[in-house]
Parts: structure tokens; sequence; C-alpha cells
């Protein structure tokens, strides 16, 4: 984990030193602000340590990044730590939601599909999976708000609540942007599902498991389905990873104010402290949640477990 | 006859790592501990044991494919040393190995020409002599040399071990290395491969390292049996004196397990049953490794490891309770 | 036919393919009898796995039994409904299967494993499960019982494996047990130790045993019948002294002599057969599908497979050539 985290402080840091474009003015270039004097924007570049050469730049952001301390806002002058941590949980709620919405959907579509392997429900299921992934989660979003303001009068939310405000209203208005979200992964997730149980399904396992006299409806659900869900932890691992980039579009499109569009709006704004300091909660999002796979893979497969599995 | 292979005080140990940050070692395994032997030109020396008696690792230490962690192999009278590149590469041209999987061991996207003539490539042999020379020794295996650009995928067990026969030969080694060859092979299939390497022995005068688990298949091939425990060799003899007296116990119990297809003998023979298992090679037991399994076993026999001797002529046993029956 | 024995009639299983069919069981018929060990020889491809298998309709995905009737205790098994059938799974008739490493769900402990047999068929509580669990490994001397029973498949050797196996089999003292090729995959000692457990537990309860194997020293050693099988047919059946001392089929007569014995001079040539075992589909040879390797082969033995003839009065062959 530690690699990856100095590697990613570094190429962040070194990412946004490339876009062009001088913060200070970029700042102060906005709709009724004045011209600045030579005089200000060297102030303001003092302040935000702009002035100071590449090197050292560059450790007191790993220095201060480490100390959590993420330096300043260009933009608005606040602690970009706390103005991050506020927004961090509303991303996570909904990157979570919209796991559990995947999750729900394609295991059992997945788990029906094996089951009905070659017949008609599960070619028709694997086509739809297709169409699924097939379509970009924002342009999917964009859609839906369409025909929603059109069918319904429904705008989506312009103040949304906290998971820790109001959980049920905030589960309310995420659900929609969620569903968006987790609906592309399904695609992809069915398929996993189906070829892992197919697999298992060969196993000898449930041959012994049938010459125990276990009734068939439990060889599936004691025996094959914990075996054939082990893989797709992985998988859903990665979506997860994946499903925090593709909540940055939503989120814009939604209007919800999490770390996403906090990130965006920096980078628009060339706030260089907000939006290193946002990307990095992102990526430590990621590392979380390939952690929280990691350790649910030891919980449920023994032979991870076990660091020398002993095989005569 | 002039000795062709010998090995002496063979040890090839594989360090156990653990950790995530640092690594240590916490354990050695210890899979050949000091074994040694001859060939002899034109002989075959059976080298029978059960899984993890280090039977393969000694082989594969022969060939070059492992390294050994201390012991010498002498090969036409010339020391080896894989850390040699050049030794190894002379090497290859006059030792060859076979292998047990007939799936697992060609690779299934190249013809049988291509698998055959490979060892040729080393020397400098332009195609028409190189296929001459897979049509020639094809026909030794008893192979079709129509099958020639068929790939390997398409052909039997039986077929692909024939193949790997043929890409052994093809250099005319003096010596081959066999590891379980015929393991994984039908009865009626064995019995034709076995034949094939007699067969091959008689024709073209090499020797054979046969290594096995199936102690009939190793005797009815073999000179000389040599029977591993361990990592250690526990007793060598003429393979025709193994049924009639062998004297280590471990021996004795490894005989009795193998049965005989024939309901008359079996009913008249007497048989030893071995408690528990054979021990982890991390963790051998003191002294003579078989003591805790051995029904005779002294107190000698936990404190001191025995060394092989000759207790009668042409029969080596390590065993101290051996050794003082016989003097 | 005695209590507890079991009969086979005519049992076909086909597997069926887009373009052929695979008559990997094709009208095998034997008896066995109450507390007898009868095996089941032949090598691989012979189809004696799968017919063992279809004896409790566990018939490997892409077959069907399409024939034959299996008479165990006045019911035909191959006509229950899956719930009949399982309540004799795992009580009545179990089985034993060869590579104990796939057979055991790697997530689950032995202990849980061996639970479940008394779980499905005793409902008994976790309790007297466990107990009872820990009993059965005990029978089949593994060593450390209890430990052994919080353990995982992969962090056992090959012979515990197979001990715990038949722990699992031999739980609800079954009346038939069906073993697998029990023993091909461990060592020779090993294979010595749970071959006379298998003898010594079964003689304990009078379970009777099929013991599938190609390993004719086995057979000699344990079995009092032997039915030998090729390409989906039995080809010769009889008891053990007879077969080995008076083998009449050429394909018998061929294996017999074609496995190298411990108590024979060595380097002596192996007598062997020409040619492998046949394919099973539509290149399997008609008549008599042995007759390409046999040295004995005439006109009829291609076109028609021959009837069964008794020789004596517990050995029948089914060849032209021993006819006459």
């Amino acid at each position: 984990m530690f690699p990856a985290l100095f590697c990613m402080l570094t190429l962040l840091f070194f990412a946004f030193q490339v876009i062009p474009g001088d913060p200070v003015r970029a700042v102060f270039s906005g709709e009724g602000a004045t011209t600045l004097t030579q005089e200000q924007v060297e102030y303001f570049r003092n302040l935000f340590g702009l002035d100071k050469p590449l090197h050292i730049r560059y450790f007191k952001w790993f220095w201060d990044a480490i100390h959590l301390d993420l330096g300043l806002s260009i933009q608005t002058g606040a602690q970009v730590t706390k103005e991050v941590s506020t927004r961090l949980h509303v991303t996570s709620t909904l990157v979570i939601m919209a796991l559990l919405i995947t999750i729900v959907i394609s295991i059992p579509l997945g788990i029906f599909c094996a089951f009905y392997q070659d017949k008609w429900p599960d070619y028709v299921l694997r086509v739809v999976a297709l169409f699924a992934l097939s379509m970009p989660s924002f342009w999917v979003g964009v859609i839906v708000i369409l025909i929603f303001l059109y069918l319904w009068r429904w705008f989506p939310p312009l103040d949304y609540a906290t998971i820790f405000t109001d959980p049920w209203l905030t589960i309310k208005q995420l659900f929609l942007p969620a569903f968006i979200l987790g609906v592309r992964p399904v695609g992809v997730a069915v398929r996993v599902v189906r070829s892992s149980m197919l697999e298992v399904f060969r196993e000898d396992f449930l041959r012994t498991a049938r010459a125990k006299g276990v009734i068939e409806r439990l060889v599936i659900s004691r025996h094959a389905l914990p075996n054939g869900l082990i893989p797709v932890i992985t998988f859903f691992g990665l979506e997860a990873i994946i499903l925090v980039g593709a909540a940055v579009l939503i989120e814009t499109i939604f209007a919800i104010p999490g770390l996403g569009t906090l990130v965006v709006d920096a980078v628009k704004a060339r706030d260089m402290y907000m939006a290193q300091g946002g990307m990095l909660f992102l990526f430590i999002l990621s590392l979380v949640v390939n952690f929280i796979v990691d350790i649910l893979y030891a919980v449920i497969d023994p032979r991870v477990r076990h660091e020398y599995a002993r095989e005569k | 006859m002039s000795v062709l292979l010998e090995v002496k005080d063979l040890k090839k140990y594989f360090p156990l790592i653990k950790g995530i940050l640092r690594e240590r070692q916490i354990g050695l395994i210890k899979a050949v501990d000091g074994v040694s032997f001859a060939i002899r030109k034109g002989e075959t020396l059976g080298l029978v044991g059960e899984s993890g008696c280090g039977k393969t690792t000694t082989g594969r230490c022969i060939v070059g494919l492992e390294e050994p962690t201390s012991g010498k192999i002498t090969f036409a009278g010339k020391e080896i040393s894989a850390s040699d590149g050049l030794g190894l590469r002379e090497l290859q041209g006059r030792v060859q190995i076979i292998f047990q999987d007939p799936f697992g061991s060609l690779d299934p996207r190249l013809t049988a020409e291509e698998i055959i003539a490979e060892p040729l490539m080393v020397e400098k042999f332009n195609r028409c002599e190189a296929r001459e020379k897979v049509k020639e020794v094809m026909g030794l295996v008893g192979l079709d040399s129509e099958m020639i650009n068929r790939y390997a995928h398409m052909f039997s067990g039986g077929q692909r071990q024939r193949i790997s026969i043929a890409r052994a030969i093809i250099r005319r080694p003096s010596l081959i290395v066999c590891d379980e060859p015929v393991s994984a092979l039908d009865v009626s299939i064995q019995a034709q491969i076995i034949n094939l390497f007699m067969e091959l022995q008689e024709k073209l005068g090499h020797s054979y390292l046969f290594i096995a688990h199936d102690l009939s298949v190793v005797r009815n091939i073999s000179t000389w049996v040599a029977v591993m425990y361990l990592g250690k060799i526990v007793e060598v003899v003429r393979a025709i004196e193994l049924f009639k007296k062998p004297w280590h116990f471990y021996t004795r119990a490894l005989i009795s397990a193998v049965p005989i297809p024939d309901p008359s003998v079996e009913k008249e023979r007497h048989r030893i049953l071995l408690k528990g298992e054979v021990p982890s090679p991390l963790n051998p037991p003191s002294g003579c490794h078989f003591h805790p399994r051995c029904w005779e076993a002294k107190k000698v026999c936990s404190e001191e490891e025995p060394g092989m001797k000759e207790v009668e002529p042409e029969h080596w046993v390590a065993c101290w309770v051996v050794e003082k029956q016989l003097g | 036919m005695m209590e507890g024995g079991l009969k086979v009639q005519d049992l076909c299983t086909y597997f069926f393919g887009r373009t052929s069919i695979n008559k990997a069981v094709d009208g095998i018929s034997y008896e066995v009898w109450t507390g007898e060990i009868m095996a089941i020889v032949g090598e691989s491809g012979c189809g004696k796995t799968v017919s063992a298998l279809s004896l409790i309709q566990l018939n490997p995905p892409g077959s069907q039994i399409v024939r034959g009737q299996v008479l165990w205790k006045g019911r035909d098994l191959l006509r229950m409904g899956s719930d009949e059938i399982c309540r004799i799974r795992g009580k009545e008739i179990s089985m034993v299967f060869q590579e104990p490493l796939t057979a055991l769900n790697p997530i689950q402990t032995i202990g849980q494993q061996i639970a479940e047999v008394f779980q499905t068929h005793e409902r008994l509580d976790k309790k007297e499960a466990e107990r009872k669990t820990i009993e059965m490994l005990e029978a089949v001397a593994m060593p450390d019982a209890e430990k052994r029973a919080k353990s995982y498949p992969f962090q056992l050797s090959g012979g515990m494996r197979q001990r715990a196996m038949i722990a699992m089999a031999l739980s609800c003292k079954p009346d038939l047990l069906i073993a697998d090729e029990p023993t091909t995959a461990v060592d020779v000692t090993i294979q010595a130790q749970l071959l006379e457990l298998i003898a010594s537990l079964a003689k304990e309860v009078k379970t009777t045993v099929i013991l599938i194997t190609h390993n004719l020293g086995i057979v000699a050693r344990y079995a009092s019948k032997i039915v030998i099988m090729y390409a989906g047919k039995i080809v010769e059946k009889g008891d053990t002294p007879t077969l080995y001392a008076h083998p009449r089929h050429p394909y018998t007569i061929s294996l017999l002599k074609a496995i190298p014995r411990l108590d024979q001079e060595s380097g002596k040539k192996l007598v062997t057969i020409d040619g492998q075992p046949p394919p099973l589909d539509h290149r399997l040879p008609s008549g008599c599908s042995f007759h390409p390797r046999c040295l004995y082969a005439s006109k009829k033995c291609k076109e028609e497979f021959p009837p069964f003839r008794p020789i004596s009065d517990n050995h029948e062959v089914a060849c032209w050539f021993v006819e006459g």
C-alpha cells in the first residue's frame, strides 16, 4: 500500500504542474474580478507557496500530505483537508449504494443464467447484459433526467442530505444516480458470475455432496455458491474502483456535492491544491476498497488464510 | 564394465521462506540428503520410493535441471558442475530425461517432427538431415513416420510417450533419466512402453536411471534397485535379489504393500502394515529417518544415522539392526 | 439373491453429443452378494466409473441412463424419484472417489463435511454430529482426529484426505460401498493401509463393497469376485481364484500377461496387446469391440457381440472363440 501511496502523491503533484495556466490569475479572472497588480499576484503566489522552486514545492506537498495538511484552496482560502473530508462520505455513500445495487442484481441473474445455460433465458439475459455494459453511465444519466423531466417534471434535488443528517432521505435522493451508476457493471458482472458458477458446477465435490444424499437445492446453496462467488469478489473489488471514477461524472450530472464535483470544479478553476487533495482522497478510497476485498478473500477462503498450504 | 555415472553424497536442500516485509528462512526442506550411487554402462538403476522421498529431485540434479546444494556428480570420469556453462551443455548431449506426464510434457502446438528434432538444434543439422534422423528414431520407437507432421495433441498417451522417448534418444545419449515414464499410462500401454525401453537398451546400449514408485515395474526393467526414503537411500541390491532377500525394514514393508496379481500367492504372503505416514522432509526424525515407523527399532536407531554398508556381496543396506545381525 | 445384495441388469448409459453417441456403458449385468467384495476391472475409458455412478443416478451431466435396472432391496434404483434416491445415497449406498483433493469442498473443514452426512440422514444436532464425526475419524485411524476435524482438505496429506472420504462414506453404516479407484492417487504403503481399512471396516459392519480399479494386484488380494470391462461392456466375470487361474477371454489373458510381477524374473519381456483401447463413439469397432486387437478374431467377431456363456459355476465369458 505504501509504495502505491508514494507514487500517487508524486504523480498527483507533477500532473498538476503540467496543467497550463497560472492558478492565481485563473482564480481572479472569474466574473466581477478586478485585474491584479503584479504586486498582488506576487503576494498571492507567496501566500500559496507558488513562488518557490519545484523541488521545494514537491517536498512540502509530500511532507504536508503525510501530516494530512493538504494546503489551502486557492479559490476560497479554506483548508483543503476540511473541505475534502466533508464531501468524502457523500461520494462513499454513492459508490457503496451503486455497488450494492450491482451485487444484488447481478448475482441472482448470473446464477440464473448459469442454471439455464444455453437455453433461451440465458441468451436473452446475455443480450440485455451486453446492452447494459455498452451504455456509458453519464449518457444514461442525462437521458434519464431528460425523461423524468419530461414525463414527471422531476428535477434532481438541489440540496442533498447526507447519510449522517437524514439517512432515509439520502438513500431516496441518491437512489437514482446510484442505480444508473450500477447498471453498467451489472452487464459485466452477470457474465462473470455466470462463468464462475459454470466452472463450479463442473467440480467433483458437488458430486461427492450428491453421493452423500444432500438434496440438489442444498448442494447448490451450501457447496456450489460459496465456492463460485470467491472469484467474483475480486471482480467486484475492481468494479468498485472503476465505480469511483464513474461516480465523478454522475455527480456532475446530478449536481451531487461529492468529491467528484469538488475535483472537477477545482481543476476548472486551476485550484491546484484542492484538486490534488480531492484526487488524493479518491485514490485513498480506492485503496481502502481494495484492502477490504483482500480481507474479504482471506475471511472466506481458508486457503488464502493459511500461508503455507501443506500439500503432499 | 566401466562406470558411467557416479554420484557422491548428493544433497539438495530447499529453503522455506516466510514473511512479507522481511523474508526470513524458517526451515529447510531436505529433499535429497546425502545420496550416493553409481551406474555402469548398459545397465539400469531403478530408483524407487514413495512421494517425497527425493527420487525425482535426484534425477533432476543429474540432468542439470536443479543445482545441487552439495555433493559430487561425475559423468564419464568428468565432474559436472552446473555453474560451469560449458559443462552443462556438453552434459546435455550425453544425458537426457523423459518425464512422467505425457500430456503435460509436450507442447501441444508443435508437430511430432518439431518436438523430436528439437535436441538437434544444438548441433548444426540442416533440415533434410534432421528429418532423416527424426524418421529413423520414430521407426525405432514404433511410431509411424507418416505421423511426422501431426500435432502433439492428436496423439494418445502411449504415443506421446514414444515421442518423448524418440526425442530423448535422437542424440544417442549414454544415460537416460526416466522420471516415472509409465505411471500415467494404462496397463496394456504400460507393457508396450516398458518393452520398448528394454529393446532400445539392447539396440543402442545406453544406461537408464529409472525413477518410479511402482516396485513391480522397476524390478522388471532394472539391473540394480536403490530404495529411497525421506531423502536417503536405504538399500541397494540387484533386482533379482530384491524380492528374494530384502534386508531393510522399509524395503520389506514396501514389498509387502505391493499386491501380486495372483490370489493363490497373495493368500500365503505375510503382510506388513506400516503405521502412520511419511514424515515431512522439513523435520525428518533424528538418526535413522525410518525409526519411528520401524518395528525393529533400537535405541541407537534414534540417535545415530546408519551409513550404507555392504552387508552381503553386492548388497548394501543402511540399518543398524541389519548390520549387527549380519556381523 | 440374498437380502442386501445388488442386481444390475442391462445397464446402458450413453453420452449424447451434437454429432455422435458415446456408449460409455452398453448393457452390463452382474450381481453382488451381501458382504462380498466385488471388483470391476478395466483400463481407462472402459466405462467402469460411469457404470458405478449410474447405479445411484449420479451419471455425469451430458449422459443419460437409457436402459436397465438396478435392483436393490426389491426396488429399482433407476426408477426412483430424486427424494427417494437422496435418502438412499450416503445412508444405504455410499461412494468413495478417486481424487480426494478435488472430491472435497475446499472451503469447508472435513469435520463439517462428515457432519453433513449425519445432519442429512440422522437429523442430529450440532454437538451430536461433531461427536460422531470424531468417532468416525478415529475409526479410520486418522491421527489427531479432533485436530484434523477442524482442518481443511488442503492441509492434509493425500492419505489423510482419503481416510476422511472413507469416514464420510461409512458414517451411516451403509449396506453397500462403491469405491472408485480409492487408492490410485496415494503411495503404495498408504494404499495398503487404506485397503486394509476398507476391508476390515466392511467386514465389521457387513458392508458389501464394489471396488473399481485397474490394478489386478489389489483385486487378487481383496476381491472375491471380478467383472472385467472393455469398451463399455463386460467381457468376463467370475470368482477371483478361477479367473486368475483360468482366464478365458483373450483380453483378460493378455491383461494378466502384461502386468509386471514382483515375484517374477526381472528383465523378462512382458506380453503386450497391440493398439489401444478404442473410443466409445461411432469409431467403436463393430461386434466384439476387442476384435481389432485380438489374436483369435474371426469374421463372426466383427459382426455380433457374443452372448455370455457359463464356463463353470462361477465363471462366464462373452467370446466367440471360447465358445468354440
